[in-house]
């Protein structure tokens, strides 16, 4: 009967709902705090939800595919007090251990909150992987998700994560990508108040992650519970008038959120949006081209969560943002309303089946339409005249004339993507998934550009360089992975085996070009035919096992192949056969048999917990990176033909290393005082900065050698230090100080901006550094409460960025000189900006 | 005093920032560029000297605080557009001349070595070109002869030999020049504001006696020698 009881109850109580990269596991034992015998048949429940489970015949309970966020626990059985665990977060992949001891009491109803405390060390992660919680990120004074990455150790201001580039790095929201596919980088924003945390992997990372070779950030989004909830907030940062307070972006931002129950039990809502006013840095020269704002952003999320039934959940999300910005160029400041304006939307919809089939496996179908748009400039393509920029007498700024730049870019990318996760037994988690992705890009763009030197002096008399395009492409790509996680035992060690296979699709063909030499050195360009391109595949291993090294120390090491396809830009530009035929020439033209870019990596790491605060780790890693994209001019380069350099496309034909050493000391567990000190050293070179690389050379004059030469984010040293602490008058800090060695630059001085100061010498990328760079960052905050339970609170705070107020640099020319010869003050970070804010909740 | 020191350092943070940027000048200003002219009148006494052309004067004047020196290029074109009268039905007429600047359009030009090609400005140094049109357009029409004309009865002289007839001087006619011109390979094309301006001619003749009636002196608007 007690059986039966048990297992009704454990079907009664656990829902599990799973998607690859959104769930975790809470896990732990229960026992009797006098006696410490393990505790039978408690329940484990998490509160606000109808997730829960009861305690085995060992006192252990686990549940599995909880979603990641902020929960409190409670654990009740009779003849004990109940114990509510505060502020458990969850984290998308992890195992969140919580054991608990129970007082006994005869008083019923007796509960007792205790507020939980993270493990040491998360035993079972075999990689280097950080996982920031909704708490802890609204304390941080950071904003962006490249800021949050650059917190980690290796990972550089940029977002450069162990020596590679930034683009290496993929966005996921809830598991699904949040790529721009053509121009790389982050494609959506989203409100500050819908994320529920975040999980950052910088060392390995598991099959079910794919194109991507250097980091991984995945973001799980809030949902609604039985709880209605409002919050707003409010911040700017010129709240001082500006007579005496110049340092401002003149920044105005409001954030909104809602959610709760529609239906109790059944139905939840959450919506959060973002708006954002911006004059930027530069609004001294923008207000007497332009009305404020210069800059405006909308952002939000709306998201519906359905408990169809037990083992039934269906969710629908829609993520947008809009942006609507001037752009600026230092050069350009006095003639800034020739520069285009710009606009970039996004949209993405997701729909979301989980079921669960038994308690111990689920299975999630998600349906993603994401759709991204990117304008460039105003009028209609029609109405573009191009024309040679006026310059003033020295060729330094640009006085006159409209940049000669529009674009229409839209992407629309449809994703099927389904996973299956299974506790087969206490050992082993097997997650296995397939993604299917259909894209449509479309690339209007209308680009022309003055052949410069390298130096950047605008050759006024050559032929303007054609960048211009038109295409519209359907690729299609895919993956499928398999992931078994085998725990040897309950507190033992972990091997995680897995194996990924994507494929793209270009669904393109190539033209077959022959130049035919004509006289004089010249060339003319013959198409003589159409090759269709192949499909691209790639399999990518990856092994990972960690292993406890007595009660409080565990060693990891992984190794992987880590595949990213290219930029839809690099295969598509330029071959677009009615382009070709009308004769119109684009400076690099697309290859769409580029192979996809492979890193191979592997770290090894050791962690201690050196005290019950304090946990020191120390991580080697190396990563070897081929088939990097660069451009190849296939004809001598003093040829006619193309405008003066010759033909040029995007091949595979550079590679990169990386290999470093990370050293961090955290304090944890003390709500006083907690933080972490890292510091890392490490090395990148490569022979190849920028897809680009090559075809600038060849346009400059000065190829570059075959050789191997330290990468412009080649930061060996570098300092992190983050801090949080509770002031007197319950005023929370949190700082961050980063201190960074510096970054190479080449110095290739020149007399007159035209020819070398020394032609005699090479030309060796990279061969100089520039400074060293301080930053520092405090969040002040405070929290009013109008309750007891905290519900109805007001915070207010002060965001202050660059607190040293240091001057950092951030480029210098071939000259040494710092932004060059205009002395550009884009050559410098911000200086310090302060922003006061409030927020209210209820 | 824990207050204090907060309020202190607040105080701090904010006080303490400054990002100005950089002050503007406009960059336009480092070089000053003009346009004028001067009608070259006829001298029909001399026929061996015979003038009857537009000279156009570019002046450009080095306003920028620092020497400036360079091998002397000169490129770059003067454009000069006849403005049809309003309502004049002129189909078929090309109305524009450009004429292509070169080393030998200089006037004047005080830092110019012309054995080494070196040009220096000075602060305030001026060099002056000068272009000089014969009223043809770019397909070689005569543009004398499209201008509407008007008698002129107090000169009498002859038009063809052993004919006389009265002076004709043309209508006001208004044109408009642009210019553009590079001093050296390393400096940028300097572009002159639009000059619109009129101006009258005095119709090609000879006369072997030089008549008082007819003198004409030389750059003077002939619009005025008839009231």
């Amino acid at each position: 009967m007690k059986t039966l009881l048990l297992i009704f109850m454990l079907m009664l109580f656990t829902t599990v709902w799973t998607s690859a990269g959104t769930q975790g596991i809470l896990e732990g034992r229960v026992t009797d705090a006098s006696t410490k015998e393990n505790l039978v048949s408690v329940t484990v429940q998490i509160v606000g939800t109808s997730i829960g489970t009861v305690t085995n015949i060992d006192g252990f309970y686990r549940l599995n595919n909880v979603r990641a966020g902020v929960y409190d626990i409670k654990y009740t059985i009779l003849g004990y007090k109940s114990v509510i665990l505060k502020n458990v977060t969850v984290y998308a992949d992890l195992r969140t251990r919580m054991d608990v001891q129970l007082d006994q009491s005869s008083v019923e109803l007796s509960v007792v909150e205790i507020f939980s405390q993270k493990p040491l060390i998360q035993k079972d992660q075999p990689s280097t992987a950080f996982s920031i919680g909704e708490i802890k990120l609204d304390k941080l004074p950071v904003t962006t998700f490249q800021e949050i990455l650059s917190l980690q150790p290796g990972v550089t201001l940029e977002g450069n994560v162990r020596g590679g580039k930034t683009n290496e790095v993929i966005y996921l929201i809830d598991g699904v990508p949040v790529q721009d596919y053509v121009a790389g980088g982050l494609g959506t924003e989203l409100p500050k108040s819908s994320i529920g945390g975040m999980t950052i992997y910088t060392g390995g990372f598991e099959a079910e992650y794919g194109n991507a070779m250097s980091g991984v950030i995945n973001v799980i989004t809030k949902g609604g519970d039985n709880t209605h909830k409002m919050s707003f907030r409010f911040e700017k940062d010129n709240w001082i008038p500006s007579k005496w307070n110049k340092q401002v972006d003149q920044h105005n931002e409001g954030e909104f959120s809602l959610g709760g129950p529609v239906i109790p039990n059944t139905l939840f809502y959450l919506t959060a949006t973002t708006v954002r006013f911006s004059n930027t840095r530069w609004w001294q020269d923008m207000n007497k081209y332009f009305s404020s704002p210069n800059s405006a952003e909308l952002s939000g999320m709306a998201k519906l969560d359905y408990l169809a039934s037990e083992s039934s959940k269906l969710t629908g999300q829609g993520i947008y943002s809009y942006k609507d910005w001037h752009d600026y160029e230092y050069s350009w400041r006095y003639n800034l309303d020739g520069l285009p304006r710009r606009k970039s939307l996004s949209l993405r919809g997701v729909i979301t089946l989980t079921q669960t089939i038994s308690d111990r496996s689920a299975f999630s179908l998600s349906f993603t339409h994401f759709y991204m748009q990117n304008r460039f400039g105003e009028d209609t393509k029609a109405e573009i005249e191009i024309q040679p920029y006026h310059y003033d007498i020295f060729l330094r700024y640009v006085v006159g004339g409209k940049k000669n730049w529009w674009a229409n870019i839209q992407q629309l990318v449809q994703t099927i993507k389904g996973d299956f996760t299974s506790q087969l037994d206490d050992v082993q988690l097997l997650k296995s998934g397939f993604e299917i992705n259909f894209y449509d890009i479309f690339y209007d763009l209308v680009k022309f550009e003055p052949q410069r030197t390298y130096f950047g002096k605008p050759i006024e008399n050559a032929p303007l360089l054609n960048f211009s395009n038109l295409y519209e492409y359907f690729p299609r790509s895919g993956s499928i992975y398999v992931q078994d996680k085998f725990r040897f035992s309950l507190d033992g060690s972990i091997l995680s085996l897995g194996l990924r296979w994507d494929f793209l699709d270009p669904r393109a063909e190539r033209p077959l070009v022959e130049f035919i030499p004509s006289s004089n050195n010249e060339f003319k360009q013959q198409v003589v035919g159409y090759k269709k391109t192949v499909m691209k595949h790639a399999f990518s291993p990856r092994v990972a096992f960690a292993a406890p090294m007595g009660p409080n120390s565990m060693f990891f090491v992984n190794f992987g192949y880590y595949f990213q396809y290219p930029l839809f830009e690099y295969l598509y530009t330029g071959i677009n056969p009615p382009q070709i035929q009308s004769g119109a020439r684009s400076v690099l033209t697309g290859n769409p048999d580029l192979e996809p870019e492979r890193t191979i990596a592997w770290e090894i790491g050791y962690k201690h917990a050196v005290t019950e605060n304090y946990v020191g780790s120390i991580t080697f890693f190396r990563k070897n990176v081929k088939n990097q994209i660069d451009s190849k001019t296939l004809i001598p380069f003093d040829s006619k033909a193309g405008g003066d350099y010759g033909f040029a496309q995007y091949v595979n034909n550079a590679n990169a290393e990386a290999q470093g050493i990370e050293f961090v000391l955290s304090r944890e567990r003390d709500e006083m005082l907690s933080g972490s000190f890292s510091y890392s050293f490490m090395y990148t070179e490569g022979s190849s900065n920028v897809a680009n690389q090559s075809i600038n050379q060849a346009q400059w004059g000065f190829p570059i050698k075959a050789v191997s030469f330290p990468l412009s984010w080649d930061q060996r040293h570098s300092v992190k230090l983050d801090i949080e602490t509770t002031l007197p008058y319950k005023i929370i800090a949190n700082g961050i100080i980063w201190f960074n060695s510096p970054k190479p630059y080449t110095y290739f001085p020149t007399r007159d901006g035209f020819t070398p100061l020394d032609s005699s010498k090479d030309f060796l990328p990279n061969n100089s550094r520039m400074r060293n760079v301080l930053f520092g960052n405090l969040k002040l905050s405070r929290n009013f409460s109008f309750d007891s339970n905290n519900d109805i609170s007001l915070t207010v705070y002060v965001d202050a960025r660059n607190v040293f107020n240091t001057k950092n640099v951030k480029w210098i020319d071939s000259n040494g000189r710092i932004g060059g010869e205009l002395s550009d003050p884009s050559a410098y970070y911000e200086l310090r900006r302060v922003r006061v804010g409030g927020s209210v909740t209820f | 005093m824990n207050i204090r020191m907060m309020i202190l350092g607040w105080c701090y943070a904010i006080a303490g920032c400054q990002e100005f940027l950089p002050s503007r000048e406009d960059p336009n200003d480092y070089f000053k560029t003009s346009v004028s002219k001067m009608y070259d009148v006829f001298y029909p006494n001399n026929p061996s000297a015979k003038r009857n052309r537009l000279v156009l004067y570019l002046y450009i004047v080095n306003n920028y605080d620092d020497v400036i020196q360079d091998n002397i290029e000169i490129t770059g074109s003067v454009e000069l557009v006849w403005n049809i009268p309003k309502g004049e039905n002129r189909y078929g007429i090309d109305s524009k001349k450009t004429m292509t600047l070169s080393r030998s359009n200089i006037l004047r030009a005080k830092g110019y070595d012309a054995n080494t090609g070196i040009l220096t400005l000075a602060p305030n140094d001026t060099i002056v070109l000068f272009c000089p049109w014969n009223f043809t357009t770019n397909d070689s029409t005569n543009l004398m002869g499209k201008f509407n004309q008007r008698i002129d009865y107090r000169c009498q002289v002859f038009d063809t030999p052993g004919h006389s007839a009265y002076r004709k001087i043309t209508t006001e006619q208004e044109f408009t020049i642009s210019a553009s011109v590079r001093l050296t390979k390393k400096t940028s094309t300097l572009y002159f504001k639009p000059f619109t301006f009129s101006q009258c001619f005095i119709v090609p003749y000879f006369s072997p006696d030089p008549d008082f009636n007819c003198l004409t002196e030389n750059g003077i608007d002939p619009c005025h020698l008839i009231e």
